[in-house]
């Protein structure tokens, strides 16, 4: 499959009160294909 | 519900002489389930070629190679389906029409209805002996919650043995609001700073942080509560979490206490409105209908699959040992790079919950101060929390937690440690809480 080429890390988590507000909608999914350029 | 014997196991051993390099080609007839045991130092790679075939609710695509490791699952034909995989030694495998799959899409069908007649979705609270599919369970309810409408059920697991979404010791609450990771042995992975293959999660994790519930039962009864004022929260906030409802998830029913007092306290916080129980006989539901006669929640026993596979000890320490590696360095779709740096001794303040290891100490306080050197936090996974680094132990003890962090060395004579983030740059200033969990590389 695609591997992503750029350096990724583990995000912190949302504080409670972040987290209570989140929508889930914020959340994008893409899926990196190997030509994608970097950005 | 009494158990229907009812489909003939057409059980067939499948032959395992095999050239691991040459692919096997494998046909799933509709409605039977391949059922695979992978141990821990293989590797499974498995390709639909057609059909329709799904893990325990998750479908799988067509000509994409899917790895898996150190797991125990099975792929279910929706519709007759031709695989081909490859494995050097695969432990056992085998095909089965005897599934539970009727009774799994009758309570799935259930919750549905009752998701489509109200504002506020259904919330249920699975329980079970060890091993009775309880985990499997959400996962199915979860997977087909989603399949066909934009619901977004909050999984939540309040068993601090499994890491879902999260390192071990944790209880999570998670909206699945995109399909889950069939490969990961926590369900998917949490929130990254760039794009992932597949969909991330974004769940609120509380840190429990000790292998057992019975090492601290108020502590654990303290972090539930937490945990579930934030969901109260956020299906306040949030319409479609609230029309899904939740999915929770507990440890083997042993775990609890005798007296029954933590499940009436989670049916009470969580507001439960239905009772699963996984087992292969009614027994438990009746001793739990006995208990809750006040209450007119509705209890359903959905049979334990004949495909599930006995937990061992050592089976889930890999599980844990790997969940926390995947929170520091992802997973075969996703590589994480995490952050190493150095901090002096006088630059931390540990705390750590009371349990049966350190009850001698007199205090009554939930937490303890923890001196910082090697014997205490060498290849310790230790919770960072919002907390302000000298705040008071009430406010640790309350503070969400913002990530992890793991100790990779101390060095007692130079009064320094090397410390492993997840996030690259300093260390945050921040109270932090050692877990009973450690983990060598
Ligand atoms: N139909 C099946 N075919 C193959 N493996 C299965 C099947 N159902 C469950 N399993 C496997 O059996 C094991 C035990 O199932 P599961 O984790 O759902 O039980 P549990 O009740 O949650 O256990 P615990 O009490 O330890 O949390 C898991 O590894 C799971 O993947
Ligand atoms: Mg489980």
């Amino acid at each position: 499959g695609a591997t992503s080429k750029n350096i990724q890390s583990r995000n912190w988590y949302l504080h409670d009160a972040q987290w209570i507000q989140f929508k889930d909608e914020e959340i994008v999914s893409t899926t990196r294909r190997e030509d994608d350029t970097i950005t | 519900m009494a158990t229907l014997p009812g489909l003939s196991d057409s059980l067939q051993p499948l032959d395992v002489t095999s050239d691991p390099d040459v692919p096997q080609r494998l046909a799933i007839p509709l409605g039977s389930e391949w059922r695979v045991e992978v141990p821990q130092d293989s590797k499974l790679q498995v390709k639909i070629l057609s059909g329709i075939a799904e893990i325990f609710g998750t479908e799988l695509a067509i000509d994409i190679e899917y790895t898996f490791q150190n797991t125990n699952f099975s792929i279910y034909a929706v519709e007759a389906t031709e695989l081909e995989w490859k494995c050097l030694d695969l432990a056992n495998q085998s095909i089965s029409s005897n599934t539970n799959l009727k009774h799994i899409y009758n309570l799935h069908f259930s919750l549905e209805k009752l998701r489509v007649s109200s504002f506020e979705g259904p919330r249920v609270l699975i329980v079970g002996e060890s091993s009775s599919g309880k985990t499997t369970l959400a996962k199915y309810l979860c997977s087909y919650a989603i399949k066909f409408k934009p619901y977004e059920p909050v999984m939540v697991n309040l068993n601090p043995q499994e890491g879902i979404f999260s390192p071990p010791g944790c209880l999570s609450a998670t909206p699945i609001s995109d399909i889950l990771d069939v490969s990961s042995n926590t369900w998917g992975q949490s929130m990254t700073s760039g794009a992932t293959q597949l969909h991330s999660k974004q769940p609120i994790v509380k840190n429990f942080g000790l292998e057992n519930i019975s090492d601290n039962r108020e502590l654990y009864m303290r972090i539930i509560q937490q945990l579930s004022e934030v969901l109260s929260n956020r299906f306040q906030s949030d319409p479609m979490v609230r029309r899904s409802g939740c999915v929770i998830d507990t440890p083997p029913f042993s775990h609890f206490s005798d007296d029954f007092s933590e499940l009436h306290e989670i049916i009470k916080l969580f507001r439960i409105t239905a009772i699963v129980v996984c087992a292969h006989d009614d027994n438990l539901a009746v001793k739990i209908n006995d208990v809750l006669m006040s209450q007119t929640i509705p209890i359903v026993r959905v049979p334990t699959s004949n495909g599930v596979v006995q937990v061992s000890d050592v089976f889930k320490r890999s599980l844990q040992r790997s969940a926390i590696k995947d929170y520091f360095y992802g997973d075969l779709n996703t590589v994480l790079s995490p952050y190493t740096i150095g901090v002096d001794f006088d630059m931390i303040t540990v705390w750590q919950p009371r349990s049966a290891l350190n009850t001698d100490s007199g205090s009554e306080a939930l937490y303890l101060p923890v001196e910082t050197n090697a014997s205490n936090l060498q290849h310790a996974l230790v919770a960072i929390t919002y907390a302000p680094r000298r705040a008071p132990v009430e406010e640790v003890i309350d503070a969400p937690i913002l990530g992890f962090a793991l100790i990779m060395e101390v060095n007692d004579t130079r009064k320094k440690l090397r410390i492993l983030l997840p996030v690259p740059g300093r260390l945050p200033d921040k109270a932090l809480i050692l877990t009973a969990y450690r983990y060598l590389e």
